[in-house]
């Protein structure tokens, strides 16, 4: 009886757990798959090259123009992933791996505003990223701390 | 005794009195323009890359000595560009200041064609794409003046060498867009990831006068297109995983596909293109492709039993080549005469193109993995 209760339980948690367990599974296959060649495992990045998402990535979300260019650099726009899967797959990285630098009004991107952002691909991404952390880093002390350290890359 | 020592000195001068002194240090040229059966393999030395080369051979030679006309090292997977012109050859190598760790050094070597001697070299940015041969790593546009280098740090760019001035001249960010596939003009396409290919127009200086993208033309998820290419007639044609040929026209402005077409539709057997060149080109247009059975998702790098010859202006297979041993890549010689290919024992098996017999096999010329072959420009 106390297995068969146990087992009843289990099957319950799994049943209340698998939607929303589903989708985080999904956005870290679809990570492993399409970002971590590059951006290696915990969105580490690579010194000087492959630029850390870790602890970084969402202060982009503290502008409009910052917000859009994480949907527009080649590795976001041109992957071959469903707007819905790319907006899921984002939102996953900045609250698991960035939620320390993500304001406080921060709103999930919707399949929708990838679909808007993501046909304007991001043409010099070096430049404009540059342009866009230090616009940032005006209001945000944070950043602009950071970026004393290093610009992310 | 002594009658017996005198003896033998005499046996031991009148020998040497016979022998012939050989000159030695005789060092001689090569054509500059090689003739019409020459190939030249780039051999990767895939399992220690540090020490690669590029061997000229002669292929239409039974004689295994005098067939080996020499060769020159590339360093760490060189990517090679046969010039237009008959002098020079070129390629771009990487070295480290520890053999192989260190300092990074990437740099542009121009080699003598006769003699195999490098004559200059340009230093690069260090971010050549270190990556498995093409013929679009490196290549050059306005008659050489112009060369284009494919960088991936992962970022991707061309780095643009004035060649007359032996000097970097700049360097165009190609997002999302990989290789360069020369142009007609004093511009080159790349190819990109969301199924589209970007064309970028120089200016006289080498820097970046425009941009363009074409329409998405193909679909990496249901049929992706190789990156491996001919270009014929400034046509480039791009075989895709499931068996059709694209082709993109470069001849204008911008990089415009103008159709593309299954060669394996009704033909059993589940024929694939597959390989590391994967196709080429005799000098009339036709097509040369590198063909495998069972072909399915994974099987693209698969070696090919067969060439299909594809003639493109009635989109139809004109014959298929059955190859004696599979091979890995494939190359025509200018005269359209020999049809050469890496086998998978490395070795290089020359077959005569018009007739598909196999005439003789090119072996311990000092190969490992000639995974690229050129014929003689």
């Amino acid at each position: 009886m106390a297995r068969l209760t146990g087992c009843f339980i289990g099957f319950l948690l799994a049943a209340a757990f698998s939607s929303a367990s589903a989708d985080e599974n999904r956005a870290r296959i679809n990570y492993l798959i399409h970002c971590q060649g590059c951006h290696l495992p915990e969105a580490a990045g690579v010194p000087g090259h492959v630029p850390r998402m870790h602890g970084f990535l969402g202060y982009f979300q503290h502008s409009e123009r910052g917000r859009k260019f994480i949907m527009q650099v080649p590795g976001a726009a041109t992957a071959s992933l469903s707007d819905a899967h790319l907006a899921e797959l984002m939102n996953w990285l900045l609250t698991a791996y960035s939620a320390d630098e993500l304001p406080a009004d921060f709103k999930p991107y919707t399949k929708l505003e990838v679909s808007e952002y993501r046909p304007h691909l991001e043409k010099d991404p070096d430049n404009t990223r540059a342009e866009i952390l230090s616009d940032i880093a005006r209001t945000l002390p944070a950043l602009a701390k950071q970026l004393k350290v290093d610009d992310g890359y | 005794m002594n009658k017996f020592v005198y003896g033998f000195l005499f046996l031991a001068s009148a020998a040497l009195a016979e022998l012939k002194p050989e000159p030695l240090m005789r060092i001689e040229n090569l054509p500059e323009k090689y003739p019409p059966h020459w190939i030249i393999a780039v051999d990767a030395a895939f399992f220690h890359m540090s020490n690669g080369k590029v061997i000229v051979l002669d292929a239409n030679s039974d004689n295994a000595a005098t067939r080996y006309k020499g060769m020159f090292n590339g360093s760490f997977i060189p990517q090679f560009y046969q010039g237009k012109f008959e002098s020079k050859m070129y390629i771009i190598e990487t070295y480290h200041s520890r053999g192989n760790r260190g300092e990074r050094t990437d740099v542009l070597t121009t080699y003598d064609k006769a003699n195999l001697q490098p004559i200059s070299e340009v230093i690069l940015p260090p971010k050549r794409a270190s990556s498995m041969p093409t013929n679009f790593h490196l290549q050059m546009v306005e008659d050489d003046k112009f060369a284009l280098v494919y960088n991936f740090t992962p970022a991707q760019s061309v780095t643009v060498v004035n060649m007359q001035k032996q000097e970097v001249v700049g360097e165009i960010p190609t997002p999302g867009c990989a290789l360069v596939y020369p142009m007609a003009g004093r511009a080159f396409a790349s190819l990109c990831a969301d199924g589209s290919m970007m064309s970028v127009q120089l200016d006289g200086n080498g820097g970046q006068l425009s941009s363009a993208r074409t329409e998405k033309f193909f679909n990496a998820d249901t049929d992706p297109i190789m990156e491996k290419a001919v270009i014929h007639d400034n046509v480039a044609y791009f075989p895709t995983f499931h068996g059709r040929i694209v082709a993109i026209d470069l001849s204008g402005d911008e990089a415009k596909p103008v159709g593309d077409w299954s060669i394996v539709e009704g033909v059993e057997g589940g024929w694939r293109p597959g390989g590391i060149s994967v196709i080429t080109a005799d000098s009339e247009g036709d097509l040369y492709v590198m063909m495998h059975p069972d072909g399915t998702e994974g099987t693209h790098k698969y070696p090919a039993s067969e060439v299909w010859q594809i003639d493109t202006e009635n989109r139809s297979v004109r014959r298929r080549i059955e190859m004696a041993l599979p091979v890995l890549t494939i190359a025509v010689t200018r005269d359209d005469e020999l049809l050469v290919g890496t086998t998978i024992e490395m070795n290089i098996d020359v077959y005569n193109r018009a007739s598909g017999s196999l005439l003789r096999t090119l072996s311990d010329f000092g190969q490992e993995t000639p995974f690229m072959l050129h014929g003689a420009n």
